[in-house]
Formats: structure tokens, C-alpha cells, sequence
């Protein structure tokens, strides 16, 4: 033995391990063979076998052996291991039901007794089935049915395998998904999203989740990602952006400057699943276009959109005509990230000629002419800027890329009120960038359905799901501070100390709550009321809890991932004879959030008088889309009523579309 | 007073000159048009509760399009446009020409704004009778134009094709009879579709069946 004992075998998956003859006494004992035979076995094969021979040899080895010695114990060892499994690690070995029972223990914490017993139950089952190969998928199926059998539901739970059907993935592959990155990526997430599911999050969530009482946003980046990020990039402009192994210089020149504020948004993608905004941007980069020509500052905003189109996620550019009186006192980072005390206020006109050469190109669209999906632009109207030199040339080229379909946000921010990207500030928070660390959205019409027309039960139920909401919520900050202190999330760790971070309750189907509940739709004179009831209500639970951790509450209305048809089309199987649908409406489909129903018949400034009521209520972002129907809209008439908007409406964010919430 | 319409456009960007406006086709209309298979259900209300809509949307939508497919056709109209001009809404009115007696008396009350003339056909008895069913049509058209033409207001004559009845080469024939009644403003052409036969060329539509060009284009 002492000599063995410095033999090395190569197993199946191509790694070596020091020879034990203990292995081929348990191989033999495991097949039936006697207790005697076994040893005398082990220790012939350990006098023939040499270093590097593989676990397959010494399988052949044995069988000669115990063929000399006892032919009868040899088919049985034959037989037991003539059947080989397919492994997870894509190599074949003969079946070891040691290897269930270990990875029982492992993965379930089963008391090994427990393990052992099922294993042995479930290997009975497979070599019933008198195959010659099996699959690892097959042995986990075999062994959960035994867990489940048991009442190890857990366990089972916990032993299950992640993944899709077979066909489900085929589909994929076979071109349904759209482009090969896209099958990687949907494959990714479907296992991601029962990871989240099954294991991530407490069950009462996941069922809620499930039933379609909430929805969770961006699923398959709960346990991973933060959902979205408004970056002030001067810190960047300062030191550049460290991505990966790689650190970049601060940023000498207007090309590099670009070229950082895009590196900080790929950098980013791996923090932040939904969408990341530039906040300020062409203020920001305002001092580096100094001395620069008209052409070279449009061929410098055209870069900007077509490398950030060419980003992949969904991103946001914010620009200012100017810079606001607001930053006009903020000390200006510089080339080569220097800050002598100069101003933003000393670059109104840089910050001026790149809002307007942004908006150009972004109203050019693409090389062949299609607008922009991504990134979007928001343009911030504020009175201050009417009358400036050059406002309506850019009024006018935001309308355009606005008319002819470009992703865009329009807002009027009231004087003195801090906003970054569509997230309004509380007074005193730490400065332009905020984080929307995740969203979860609740059904409201289910909740008038389970009322059964009792207002208490009503608010009851709301109280219930908006705490429930929180619960997850909750969770996830705590993941997300385990990833950041993990170092998973770089970009976020970055901001982590400086930024408003944001948990969202958001809402859908206010509309038809009010519907089900009153028989009223939100635009009705008797149901507004009740509808300022429920906000205020739900507000009231959202701010008035204590922040988890650095991140606060907030309502939310999200529509980057509107959960209206998922929501309506569960409580359709659920609640069908209490679904009322608005009329004419065929489809099952929920108005998003606290919006009037888009083919209400109301004079657009009533509609957006009853939007704006919420605007306010909803922190964490709220937009009111303005329906157009027309093809080719005009683009004078769109300017004068987005001037009217923000002179007049409490609507703090818009936009226009050719489309209607349920499109 | 009461007032039968087919629907209210609360947002539209391309019906008044370089405003967001609210559209209002009312119903009524004298003629059969060849191409036309109507335009939808009616409602029914009085003038001061359509008046009243409007106002409620006056702070970002102040301007009003009063068309359909003849709006004069009922007696509620002028009405309505008192109200509107009254709530100090800026009021544009489409007329197919077939009443000039009622829209003399909106240009002589300055009730309107702007007043827009939609030709069906060419300007000859026959030529309009074989677009429109109706024999006298030609002549009242003239006849509001008359009226346009000694207005100081702004007015607009736009013309819907329909061949082969109403033409491209009609058009220069029409043109110079306009011009000649010293209208000069002959703004867009609506171009029926003879491919999507039976929708209506309507007011305020985004109907693809309808191309507007510039009438000096074609």
C-alpha cells in the first residue's frame, strides 16, 4: 500500500486524485460483492496498476480480478457498473450513488442518513429503468420526486435544477429571440428569474408575485443588479473611469470627454439592469468644447448619440439649454481634470451650442434617418432660459425628434426644485445623481376586486400589499449591500456614498380599480376624490417608513417595464366576472399607473390636471404621455404646447407618442 | 340649443396654423359624395355643454376647429361659435361653401378666426354634381367664395381630389378661378384614394387615405 499511495488516477472529468484501494474495496461492496472478495480484490488491482492509468482501467482491472477469483461476483459487478451518467461537467462516469448522497448534504443540509436513504431509493428507480446512460438532469428529476414523496419539499426546492424546456430553448435558437446575443441573454435571464424566485426570495413574495397581487421589476437582476442610475459625471472627469483592469486618464479633450461619459455608461451596465442616465451632460461638458467650431462640436454630438446607441441597455441623456442659474456657481472641472475655481457660468455658451447640436442630431435620427430608441433625450424647459438667444431653434429640434418618434422626456422642474433625471429630490440631498435601486408594482384593480366593494377592506388590503412591496424592497437593498461589499458592483459602490438611493412602489390600474370599486373611471368627477384617497394613502405608508438602510421610499410610477398586461391578463383567469373593462376596450389591459384612460373623451388640459393631481405624490418619477394621432404631427404646434404645459400644468414630465398605454 | 356631431379631436397639431387646437366634426352634409360611406355614430348635446368642453381645455388647447362636413348645415353652429368666440377661443371654421348665407353672417360677426373652403370637384355644374350628387352645390360654392373673397380675414380654399371626377389636371383650372376671385391663399390638397374606396377624406383625420400636398406643387 505505501507504494500505491503515491499513484496518481486521471478520473473521467480529466483530474487526478492519489489511488485509494479503499475506492475499488467500495466499488465492489457496492456492487454486492462479499466483504472478503472485496478486499482480496483491492489489493491485487493495487499491485498492477501505474501512475496516470484512468478510474475506467481500474474498473477493468477489478473486473478481470474478481472474474479469476469469483465469476458470479464479477457480472454483478459488471452489471452494476455498466451504467454510465452524463455529468453537469460534460464528461461520462459510472453511476456512484455516493455522489447523490454527498451533494444531498451539500445542497439541503438532509441529515446524511436522510440522504443516503434517498439516494438508494432513487438509484432503485434508475436502474429499473435498465438504461445504459443517464443524464444528471435525470438523476436530480428521479431524486426530487423522492424528495417530495418524503415531504422534503424544501430540499427539493433547494435540489432543484434551473433552466427551460427543451423546447422553449430550441425556440430561442431557431431564431425567435432576434439576434444570437439576444438568445445568450434570454437564456440567462429565464434561469436567473427561477433563481430569484426559488431561492432569493421568502415565498410569500414569490407567490405574490406570481398571482400577479405585485410584480417585481427586472426580475432576473434582483439578486444581482441595481435597476437604474442618474451619474453626475464630473467624478469621472476628474479621474477617469476604472473599468475592470483597466484605469482611463481624466479626460484632456472633448472627443475623450465623450468617450469617458460612454465608457462610465458601459462600465455601468454591469451595476444597473434597466437604464442609466447622464445628468447635466452638456453642461458638464461644456468646458472642454472651448475654442471648438460649429462643425467639430456637431460632429462631436453626433459621436456622442451613435456610441451611445451602440451601447446595448437603455440610456437617458439630460440636457439644460445652458446652464441653469441653478449650477451657475458650481466650480467647473476642466481638462485634464483641473478645477481653478472657474464656474459652469463662464461656459452658457458651450453649454448652449452641444444642448443644441445634441438635439440636432438626435432629430437627424440615425445614418439612415430612423430615430433613436436609445439613447433617449430629456429636455428641461425652464422659463429661464425663454428669450435666451438659440432657445426656440432648440425648442423646435426637440419637438422634431419628438414628432417623429425618438425615445424623449420633456419637464419643466419648478424653481429651486432638484431633480436628477426623472427623480425628484427631497431639499438638502446630496446632489445630482440618484439611484432607483428597484421597483416593485402593485395590481390595484385586484385589490377592489378582493374588497368586495368595502372601502375599509379596500384600504385594508392596500396597507397590506404596499407593506408587502416594502418587504421586498427591503431585501433587495440588503442584497445589494452584500454585492457592493462583495465588490460585484462597481460603479454602484462608486456612487453608493453620494447618491439618492431609491426604493419604488409602484402602481397600476388606478383607472380601473376606481372602476371596479366605484363604477367611476379616474376621469369622472366622483371618483377623483377616492383616487386622492388611495395615492395619499399609499404615499403616506411609502414616505412615512424608515429608510432601509441609505435608500428611502418612494412612489414611483414606472413605465420602463409597464406590468399592465401581465397584471390584467392574471386577474382575467382570476377574477373574470369582476374584471370591468373600460368601453371599448377589447383587449385585457390595464391603464398604467394613476393615467387617465387614453381614449377617454376629456379636453387634454382636464386630463392632465388629473395626472399632475399625482405627479406630484410620486417621487420617484411620473410621466403623463400625450396621445397623438396624427402621422406626421407639427412641429410649431407641439412647441407652443409644450410651453403651455410647462407654464401651466402640474404635469412635471412628458412626452408624446403615436401610441396608447395598452400599445 | 342642440348640435349633432361625430366626434371631438381634444389634441391636434395640424388643423390651425402653428397652434395646438381641438377638432369638432359636426354632422350634416348635403351631399353624396361618390367615395363616401359616412363617418361614424352621432352624439347628441347642446351648444353650451360642447362650449363648455372646450373652455375646460382652454389653457393649453385654445384654438377650435369647427368642420365636419358641412358645420352650417345646423342651426346650433352659429351659436356654438358665439359662445366660443365669447370664451375668447380662437375659432377656425371648414366649410364645404354649401350655406354662403350662414357664412356671411360668421365673417360679418368676426365670429371666426380663419375660414377654410374644401372644393369636392371641379368648378362646373357638372363636374360637381358628378362628385357630390347635387345640383345646385356649384353654385353655392361660388357663392361662399365671394363671400371669402371680400372677407379681410384669413381664409384658405383646399380642394379633395377624387379621380377620375376630380383630377390633377382639374386643378389648374380650379386654381386660376380661385386666384381670378382674388382668394389668394389655396393652402392644401386632399388626395382621396381611390385604393381605399369608401372611407371619407375627414377633417382632423390621420386617415392614410388622405395625402396633403401643396396645391401649388401639383
Amino acid at each position: 500500500m505505501g507504494v500505491t499511495s503515491r499513484i496518481k488516477v486521471v478520473k473521467a472529468s480529466g483530474e487526478m486524485e492519489v489511488f485509494d484501494p479503499n475506492m475499488v474495496t467500495s466499488d465492489c461492496l457496492d456492487a454486492g460483492v462479499d466483504f472478503w472478495t472485496a478486499v482480496e480484490v483491492a489489493q491485487e488491482v493495487a499491485k498492477r496498476i501505474r501512475d496516470g492509468i484512468s478510474t475506467r482501467e481500474i474498473q477493468q482491472e477489478t473486473l478481470r480480478v474478481l472474474y479469476a477469483l469469483n465469476p458470479e461476483a464479477a457480472e454483478r459487478y459488471k452489471r452494476y457498473h455498466s451504467m454510465y451518467v452524463r455529468t453537469s461537467r460534460n464528461t461520462i462516469e459510472a453511476f456512484d450513488r455516493k455522489k447523490i448522497v454527498e451533494s444531498l448534504i451539500l445542497e439541503t443540509s438532509l441529515p446524511r442518513e436522510i440522504a443516503e436513504n434517498i439516494a438508494r431509493e432513487a438509484e432503485g428507480e434508475l436502474r429499473r429503468l435498465k438504461l445504459e446512460f443517464i443524464s444528471a438532469p435525470l438523476i436530480r428529476e428521479v431524486v426530487n420526486v423522492k424528495l417530495l414523496e418524503h415531504g422534503f419539499e424544501e430540499a427539493r426546492a433547494n435540489y432543484t435544477r434551473l433552466g427551460m424546456p427543451v423546447y422553449d430553448a430550441s425556440r430561442l435558437v431557431d431564431g425567435m429571440a432576434g439576434d444570437a446575443e439576444q438568445v445568450h441573454r434570454s437564456m440567462a435571464a429565464n434561469v436567473l428569474k427561477e433563481y430569484v424566485l426559488l431561492k432569493v426570495l421568502p415565498l410569500a413574495l414569490a407567490d405574490a408575485h406570481m398571482k400577479g397581487d405585485l410584480h417585481i421589476h427586472a426580475l432576473d437582476s434582483f439578486a444581482t443588479k441595481a435597476s437604474s442610475f442618474v451619474h453626475d459625471l464630473r467624478p469621472f472627469l476628474i479621474a477617469g473611469v476604472r473599468d475592470g483592469g483597466v484605469a482611463t486618464p481624466p479626460p484632456e479633450s472633448a472627443v475623450e470627454a465623450v468617450l469617458t461619459a460612454v465608457n462610465l455608461l458601459r462600465h455601468g451596465a454591469g451595476s444597473f439592469s434597466t437604464s442609466q442616465c447622464l445628468e447635466h451632460l452638456n453642461v458638464y461638458l461644456a468646458p472642454y468644447l472651448r475654442g471648438l467650431e460649429e462643425g467639430e462640436v456637431e460632429r462631436l454630438a453626433r459621436m456622442l448619440l451613435y456610441q451611445l446607441a451602440q451601447l446595448g441597455g437603455r440610456c437617458e441623456v439630460c440636457l439644460e439649454y445652458g446652464v441653469p442659474s441653478s449650477m451657475s456657481s458650481m466650480e467647473a472641472v476642466l481638462p485634464g481634470g483641473e478645477m481653478d475655481g472657474t464656474t459652469y457660468s463662464e461656459f452658457e455658451e458651450e453649454a448652449c451650442s452641444l444642448a443644441t447640436a445634441i438635439a440636432r442630431s438626435f432629430a437627424s435620427g440615425d445614418y439612415l434617418g430612423r430615430p433613436f430608441a436609445s439613447p433617449g433625450v430629456h429636455f428641461r424647459l425652464r422659463e429661464e432660459y425663454e428669450g435666451k438667444e438659440g432657445y426656440l431653434s432648440f425648442l423646435e429640434l426637440a419637438h422634431t425628434a419628438a414628432a417623429s418618434g425618438a425615445e424623449h422626456l420633456f419637464s419643466a422642474p419648478p424653481p429651486g426644485e432638484s431633480a436628477a433625471g426623472s427623480h425628484i429630490l427631497e431639499e438638502g440631498t446630496k446632489g445630482p445623481t440618484a439611484g432607483m435601486l428597484q421597483v416593485v408594482t402593485l395590481n390595484l384593480p385586484r385589490i377592489a376586486y378582493q374588497s368586495d366593494g368595502s372601502d375599509r377592506r379596500l384600504f385594508e388590503l392596500l396597507e397590506e400589499r404596499v407593506k408587502l412591496s416594502m418587504e421586498a424592497l427591503a431585501l433587495k437593498r440588503e442584497l445589494l449591500s452584500r454585492r457592493v461589499a462583495a465588490g460585484m458592483l462597481p460603479v454602484l459602490e462608486e456612487c453608493y456614498g453620494s447618491a439618492s438611493l431609491l426604493l419604488g412602489v409602484g402602481y397600476v390600474g388606478l383607472n380601473e380599480m376606481l372602476l371596479a370599486h366605484l363604477g367611476a373611471e379616474l376621469h369622472r368627477e366622483e371618483a377623483m376624490g377616492f383616487a386622492k384617497r388611495v395615492m395619499g394613502h399609499m404615499r403616506g405608508i411609502v414616505e412615512q417608513a424608515a429608510p432601509a438602510g441609505e435608500a428611502e421610499f418612494v412612489l414611483v410610477q414606472a413605465t420602463e417595464e409597464a406590468p399592465h398586461r401581465r397584471l390584467a391578463r392574471l386577474d382575467h383567469g382570476i377574477f373574470a366576472h369582476r374584471i370591468a373593462l373600460p368601453p371599448g376596450r377589447e383587449e385585457v389591459c390595464y391603464t398604467p399607473a394613476s393615467w387617465v384612460r387614453e381614449d377617454a373623451e376629456l379636453p387634454l388640459a382636464r386630463r392632465l390636471e388629473i395626472e399632475g393631481e399625482f405627479h406630484a405624490l410620486c417621487r420617484g418619477g411620473a410621466v403623463s404621455v400625450i396621445t397623438l394621432r396624427e402621422e406626421m404631427p407639427e412641429v410649431p404646434a407641439l412647441m407652443e404646447l409644450s410651453r403651455r404645459i410647462s407654464r401651466s400644468s402640474r404635469v412635471r414630465f412628458w412626452k408624446f407618442s403615436g401610441r396608447g398605454g395598452c400599445s | 340649443m342642440r348640435l349633432e356631431y361625430y366626434r371631438i379631436e381634444y389634441l391636434s397639431t395640424g388643423c390651425f396654423s402653428g397652434l395646438p387646437c381641438s377638432v369638432l366634426r359636426l354632422s350634416g352634409c348635403p351631399y353624396s359624395c361618390f367615395y363616401c360611406a359616412g363617418v361614424g355614430e352621432v352624439s347628441r348635446t347642446t351648444a353650451e355643454s360642447l362650449a363648455e368642453q372646450f373652455r375646460e381645455g382652454a389653457a393649453l388647447v385654445d384654438a377650435v376647429v369647427v368642420g365636419g362636413c358641412e358645420p352650417l348645415m345646423q342651426r346650433g353652429t352659429l351659436r356654438l361659435l358665439e359662445l366660443l368666440h365669447g370664451d375668447g377661443l380662437r375659432i377656425k371654421l371648414c366649410t364645404s361653401g354649401h350655406r354662403p348665407g350662414a357664412l356671411e353672417k360668421v365673417v360679418a360677426s368676426e365670429l371666426v378666426e380663419e375660414v377654410e373652403l374644401c372644393l369636392r370637384g371641379p368648378l362646373d355644374s357638372e363636374g360637381y354634381f358628378r362628385v357630390t350628387g347635387c345640383e345646385e352645390a356649384v353654385d353655392r360654392v361660388f357663392e361662399s367664395l365671394e363671400v371669402l373673397s371680400s372677407w379681410r380675414g384669413h381664409s384658405r380654399v383646399t380642394a379633395i381630389l377624387a379621380p377620375p371626377h376630380f383630377a390633377v389636371q382639374d386643378l389648374r383650372e380650379v386654381l386660376h378661378m380661385v386666384r381670378r376671385l382674388g382668394i389668394e391663399n389655396t393652402g392644401a390638397v386632399h388626395w382621396w384614394d381611390a385604393s381605399h374606396p369608401g372611407v371619407a377624406p375627414a377633417l382632423g383625420e390621420a386617415a392614410p387615405v388622405q395625402r396633403a400636398v401643396p396645391w401649388e406643387v401639383v
